[in-house]
């Protein structure tokens, strides 16, 4: 049986290795925050962290994640950078039906990592997750602010 | 005087509260919750708020929260009237029950952008009679008259002898009281909530990922289910050969649901792997040849036909006659899907004859009413638990995936959660739908507007899901914005309702999307027909003292119209008022790359809602329904080939990320006037304003959906 760190905790998952990650996470694991939106890997609401950078883990085998450190939406807040963007989302009242959002963090959270102030151009470049309810400004401007906190 | 970072504190201790263990009240469903725990039952209950010994003060939102906001919006107007302290409030969606329906149209809907404002007296009402008879109850405990006790911050106070009750303490009491039917209301300068930027009640949670949606939803003994209906609209199973698809690992079971097969497995991944190994027979019926040139074909000929007027006005045949010149134009737009970020989702339970639902709906009422026909069981015995919706923007007022939710639950007796893919999601939608306009103008000698007709052909979906609600054979949704908000001396406005065998549906904006770009893109014709700047040419049609001419106004003096733009930049402006939602005036900023493409810089916004309950949900409305028109105007097109939707995800159905994101400045101008709906009314402006300003920059006037300079819009 698959073991996998989320999160700073080994879990067992009882899927095969080709399962999605996505769906090891929200079936088999129970965390349900990341979410499925595409299946293709292209709109990046199941965005989840493998070893700090942002993966897309409707497309990303379970079997890939073994051995590596996996980081959620349930996990990133204990992260300094986590913390700083759900303050600053909360602070920017982002988020409209929410259901793109966790993935917009853990993307914020992939960019900020790679660029601690990144300009307008990086972020257009960085964060490619598609949001239909239309919080992209304010998406741009909690970024800003949590590089700045 | 409750300062805004105060409300922030205070929240942060209340869900601090609820995560330590108190009870869940900022969640959709704790209803279970709240009366599981013992000791927790509310002290003083009625349809709209329940008060807890504890001082919790549920607040019951008949309306579903799918981004918009409404949750906390109510909260105000209860917390409010009712004088509770913010840190205590929380919020329930309503379970169906005709307390709930939506005063405008008698049924349990979340549409139209009316959630907030319709609901305000009812509400406000509710709140004040709980609040009569909490002082009452505290007045005759203390021997005082009520008149002479306040409720504020949570607590009953009487000011002269400084005693106090809090509002938990008093509730039980004040319970048995009878309620007053027509209690005194607050003087709204006395609010301390509505009208300010309370921070949203959900979105803690849903920066945490903890928010429950129905594709999260989980109870013990649950399946999982993939579905597949006929590509082909009217299409349906002949034969399934399923051997493969029950070979593979967790598959419970392959059944039929209307038009179309489901597999059954322990998880979905499986379910989904499995449906693919499924051969599957199907009969297209009578659509399998339909493409997009024979619908354009069928909405161009429909505009010949008589059709229902609209708010005539005039003698626009006289006035047409006497016209010194003539513009005639003909107009295109395609279907558009929904393609909310949660697809498609139900969660059902069918057990000893009941059916329970746990869904993100629009339509609770319906949905209850709907199961109980296609289960056959009475609709007291099928309950619908509302939960936060991935968007909604009229998708989730559609009843598919529940039915075949408690279709699959009542033949395997085991409750079953249905995920649609992103192909089934879009290639299965109830679509904006697609239409074309032929429009005319006739101006005089000096260059004024004396005469214009709106012929338009397009599907109804208010006739397929609200039939019993038109008149006149006039669909009102479609025919938003198809009015222009001008004075013109003789109009004729004609609706021709076309029905065609692609299925549609409610879609955030609805008839402006496509009848505002018609209307003000081709009133920028005609001012530049007359010779005559667009903004002037406008204004000259508007009262003086109009709000719309108010908003003009504003949104020329914001974006700098008629000032030097950088080299290449050109503007284009537009104005539209959907009945019941806010007057928006916007302004696009765009330039032309050398090959043609076209680059948005800035769209500059007015909006005029009249009033507001929460100025920064309100700009989150604006700003995100700018979004929405983007996506439309720029890239938005379901076409049909084979009978079939040719996109199936996002690669094909693109959306707008942040890369395409212009500059969005947006002013919330209050009137005054009555609320209206924040919603959806910036939608509509976005596709004419840029396509004005296209016309500016290239000469060029674009009359199809989405914009192109490359190529011909259309079906």
């Amino acid at each position: 049986m698959p073991i996998l760190n989320i999160n700073g905790r080994n879990m067992s998952v009882d899927a095969p290795g080709d399962t999605p990650l996505l769906w090891a996470l929200r079936d088999h694991l129970g965390l349900t925050g990341t979410k499925f939106g595409c299946g293709i890997a292209f709109c990046g609401a199941c965005t989840v962290h493998v070893d700090g950078k942002p993966v897309r883990s409707c497309s990303f085998a379970l079997s890939g994640a073994v051995g590596h450190a996996i980081t959620t939406i349930e996990g990133i807040g204990a992260t300094p950078i986590g913390a700083k963007l759900q303050a600053a989302w909360v602070s920017g009242q982002v988020p409209q039906c929410g259901y793109c959002q966790s993935g917009m963090i853990m993307a914020a959270a992939g960019l900020l990592q790679a660029s601690p102030s990144p300009s307008d151009a990086d972020i257009s470049q960085g964060i490619t997750n598609i949001c239909r309810c239309g919080t992209y400004t304010r998406v741009r401007a909690a970024i800003h602010q949590a590089a700045k906190a | 005087m409750t300062t805004d970072s105060q409300f922030q504190s205070g929240r942060r201790r209340f869900i601090g509260g609820a995560a330590a263990g108190a009870f869940l009240l900022a969640m959709p469903w704790p209803r279970q919750a709240f009366a599981a725990e013992a000791g927790r039952e509310a002290e003083f209950t009625t349809a709209w708020l329940r008060i807890g010994a504890d001082n919790k003060v549920t607040v019951i939102t008949p309306t579903a929260e799918i981004g918009q906001g409404t949750s906390t919006g109510h909260c105000q107007i209860v917390a409010d009237e009712l004088g509770a302290n913010w840190n205590d409030i929380g919020f329930e969606l309503a379970p169906v029950a005709d307390a709930y329906k939506n005063p405008l149209f008698g049924m349990q809907v979340t549409g139209a952008s009316v959630g907030l404002w319709s609901f305000m007296s009812i509400l406000r009402n509710a709140a004040a009679a709980a609040r009569t008879n909490l002082v009452a109850t505290a007045a005759r405990q203390w021997g005082v008259e009520p008149g002479s006790c306040v409720a504020r911050n949570g607590e009953v106070v009487h000011p002269a002898s400084g005693r106090s009750v809090t509002f938990g303490a008093a509730a039980a009491d004040a319970a048995r009281l009878p309620l007053p039917q027509a209690p005194i209301l607050k003087d709204p300068k006395d609010f301390t909530l509505m009208g300010r930027p309370v921070p949203r009640l959900d979105i803690p949670a849903k920066t945490r990922g903890e928010a429950i949606y129905a594709i999260d939803f989980k109870m013990p003994g649950m399946l999982y289910a993939a579905v597949m209906k006929c590509p082909v609209f009217g299409g349906k199973v002949v034969r399934i050969d399923d051997k493969a698809a029950r070979a593979m690992p967790g598959v419970r079971a392959v059944l039929p649901i209307p038009a179309g097969v489901a597999v059954v497995a322990e998880h979905f991944w499986q379910a989904q792997t499995a449906l693919q190994k499924l051969d599957v027979t199907w009969d297209f019926g009578p659509n399998a040849t339909l493409d997009g040139s024979e619908l354009r074909k069928t909405f161009r000929s429909a505009l010949e036909r008589r059709g229902a007027e609209l708010a005539p006005k005039g003698d626009v045949d006289a006035a047409f006659k006497g016209a010194y010149k003539v513009l005639t134009a003909t107009y295109e737009w395609p279907f558009l899907a929904h393609a909310t970020m949660e697809p498609m989702t139900a969660n059902a339970s069918y057990r000893d004859g009941k059916c329970d639902a746990w869904v993100g709906t629009q339509r609770p009422d319906l949905f209850r009413d709907e199961l109980a026909k296609v289960l056959g069981l009475a609709p007291q015995d099928v309950t619908v638990h509302n939960l936060y919706a991935g968007g909604g923007f009229g998708r989730r007022q559609h009843t598919d995936s529940v039915i075949q939710a408690a279709l699959l639950s009542k033949a395997l007796q085991t409750p079953v959660k249905v995920i649609w893919t992103r192909a089934e999601d879009m290639q299965h939608g109830h679509y904006r739908p697609a239409g074309a306009a032929y429009v005319r103008g006739a101006l005089d000698k000096k260059g004024k507007l004396i005469a214009f007709e709106n012929r338009i052909a397009t599907g109804s979906p208010q006739k397929v899901q609200y039939a019993a609600t038109m008149t006149d054979g006039i669909d009102v949704a479609s025919t938003a914005s198809a009015v222009p908000p001008y004075e013109i001396p003789n109009r004729r406005i004609v609706y021709n309702l076309t029905e065609v065998a692609v299925p549609v549906g409610m879609w955030r904006s609805v008839g402006a999307s496509h009848n505002a770009f018609v209307v003000e893109t081709f009133v920028d014709e005609l001012a530049a027909a007359a010779g005559t700047d667009p903004l002037e040419f406008r204004r000259a049609m508007l009262p003086a003292q109009s709000r719309e001419r108010k908003i003009l106004d504003l949104v020329a003096a914001k974006a700098g119209w008629g000032r030097p733009l950088p080299k290449g930049h050109f503007h284009g402006i537009a104005l539209d008022h959907k009945p019941r939602a806010s007057i928006v005036g916007m302004v696009a900023e765009i330039s032309l790359s050398a090959k043609d493409a076209l680059i948005v810089h800035r769209l500059v916004c007015v909006a005029d809602p009249g009033q507001v309950v929460n100025p920064n949900a309100c700009m989150a409305q604006f700003q995100g329904a700018i979004i929405w028109g983007l996506a439309a105007a720029l890239y938005g097109e379901i076409s049909v080939k084979g009978g079939r939707v040719a996109q199936s995800n996002f690669h094909d159905y693109r959306m707008v990320t942040m890369a395409d994101v212009p500059s969005i400045e947006v002013e919330i101008h209050l009137s005054g006037a009555d609320h209206e709906g924040t919603g959806e009314s910036t939608a509509g402006a976005v596709a004419p304003s840029l396509a004005n300003a296209i016309f500016a920059a290239a000469g060029k006037r674009l009359r199809a959906l989405p914009l192109s300079l490359s190529r011909r819009g259309g079906v």
